[in-house]
């Protein structure tokens, strides 16, 4: 075996204690008994994929081959629709997934996500049911407060985010404070930073927040609600300031989704993305049909933060990157 | 000019923002959900020494400052700038009273200071961790009297006061922490 260069200063001691990998085992094993008894389906879905995704603000990592080029999957997302379409009935995977640029307290560029379906659900029973599992896994009390997208604006700022001029969510941040490459009109992404920086971190802190009803411009693969097209029916689970799940009634109108998918791209065009393929597969299911149903991504590497009680994500892992010294370690 | 995008934002990187240079002292991620893309990044102003916080759009690119720390010698003041000498190259160097900030009360001559060089000009001027310094003035402590804590205030040969024990006596060598002017202990020459 060829020595490390610089052996005394490559840290190669796994950072998360025996205690922690303990309980992570214990986790999953809770997740595959939790799922087992609503006769939830395992499925191992790729991590290696002939396509990447067109969401505008992810990255996937591409992996070359001899004779091909590949994806690392951000999400097993399409695999697992593919299984609903073809009548497999509730599914899940536990498994790592891949998202490049994402390095923090809260963000591995490979970490696990547990991602569940429900054939026949509306967003908000299932948002209960992963609610209850996720207050089951970490300890915490199961007291869910539902709240509205809009409500956090009007709540905070007394600003409804999607009929003001952007320009007043960019003068309602205090002049020093201003994210430096946002532009004051773009709407999305200062929606985006009040969110993210000023709302969620103050979220959950004795109970799990459902922010339901996003934006239509932010449903992702949500379906619109038909009563008011304006927004979709997607929410997002928040515990004590951190972002656990992100939930969709999903969309099933093939020709919808492929809209969407084209304004992904071009978006990411305009911003200097790289430009992917759609999985054809992936379309061509959603026109054989999706069943009526429901979908939940949970971040299971903050589940067991919640659980351990520890504050970066990285200590929740075996072999972590954030914090990984590349230079010490080449 | 070498440009550093906010990914590559870590402790220690100097940069420059809305014209002054900064150090990187912490760099969060933030990404709401599927949305756009932040860091949150706690900066320390290299010119005032005062911490802020800034949000920037992750992938934005900023300007690397040319800052480096400089293990030099302090030789004297001359009533306007403080001056330094490089140990190896012999260069001299002179500081602002604004690069002393509140260092220069700890300094008497000869100590090795870390002088910031911004473009190669003092930008700022951190003393030793520690001094030594001699106590030119304090009342003699009243043994048994702790209604002060146990200290009494003294002042120091370059005209810093601290709080010292009340066995110290004038004339005596004190060590100092500079980060919290505190005294340490007793010292010696």
């Amino acid at each position: 075996m060829r020595a490390a260069r610089s052996e005394g200063s490559c840290d190669w001691r796994p950072r998360a204690g025996r205690e922690t990998l303990r309980l992570r085992a214990a986790l999953k094993a809770e997740v595959r008994a939790f799922m087992d008894a609503r006769g939830i389906l395992e499925v191992d879905t790729p991590h290696l994929a002939p396509h990447a995704v067109p969401d505008p603000e992810l990255s996937c990592f591409s992996v070359t081959g001899r004779r091909a080029r590949y994806w690392l999957v951000p999400s097993p997302e399409y695999h697992l629709k593919r299984l609903l379409a073809a009548d497999y009935g509730d599914v899940y995977s536990l498994g790592p997934v891949f998202r490049d640029d994402e390095v923090g307290f809260l963000h591995e560029p490979e970490f696990t996500l547990l991602e569940y379906y429900r054939v026949g659900w509306d967003a908000r029973a299932l948002a209960e049911e992963a609610a209850g599992l996720v207050a089951h896994l970490t300890g915490r009390p199961n007291r869910v407060r539902f709240i509205r997208y809009v409500d956090l604006f009007q709540e905070a700022l007394g600003l409804d985010p999607l009929t003001v001029p952007a320009e007043q969510l960019w003068k309602a941040i205090e002049p020093e404070h201003r994210p430096v490459g946002i532009e004051p009109g773009d709407r999305a992404a200062l929606c985006d930073f009040w969110l993210g920086t000023r709302f969620y971190p103050h979220l959950g802190e004795r109970e799990t927040v459902i922010v339901h009803d996003f934006p239509a411009e932010a449903a992702a693969l949500a379906r619109l609600d038909p009563a008011d097209p304006r927004f979709a029916q997607r929410f997002e689970m928040v515990i004590g300031g951190i972002e656990i799940a992100n939930g969709y009634h999903e969309l099933a109108d093939a020709t919808e989704q492929a809209l969407r998918f084209e304004r992904d791209r071009a978006h990411r065009r305009r911003t200097g993305r790289t430009d992917v393929t759609i999985d054809p597969a992936f379309l061509a299911a959603l026109r054989a049909g999706l069943p009526d149903c429901s979908g939940i991504a949970i971040g299971f590497d903050r589940v067991v933060l919640l659980a351990a009680g520890k504050e970066d994500l990285a200590s929740t892992l075996a072999f972590p990157l954030a914090g990984y010294d590349l230079e010490a370690c080449t | 000019m070498t440009t550093y995008t906010t990914n590559e934002f870590k402790s220690g990187l100097k940069i420059i923002l809305d014209g002054d240079p900064y150090n990187v002292i912490e760099n969060e991620f933030v990404k709401p959900g599927k949305g756009q893309a932040f860091n949150r990044v706690r900066i320390r102003n290299l010119k005032t020494n005062r911490v802020i916080e800034k949000t920037f759009k992750s992938g934005d690119t900023v300007e690397g400052a040319d800052v480096v720390d400089v293990e030099m010698q302090y030789l004297y003041q001359d009533g306007t700038h403080w001056h330094f000498m490089h140990p190896e190259t012999f260069e001299q160097y002179h500081a602002e009273a604004a690069s002393m900030a509140d260092g220069a009360r700890w300094l008497k001559g000869e100590e090795i200071c870390i002088v910031t060089l911004w473009n190669n000009r003092p930008l700022l001027v951190t003393p030793p961790h520690t001094v030594v310094l001699r106590v030119t003035r304090t009342d003699p402590g009243l043994r048994g009297d702790t209604s002060s804590g146990g200290s009494k205030p003294a002042e120091l040969e370059t005209g810093a006061s601290v709080r010292v024990p009340l066995f110290i006596q004038e004339g005596e060598l004190i060590k100092v922490n500079t980060r919290t002017a505190e005294y340490v202990a007793r010292g010696k020459e």
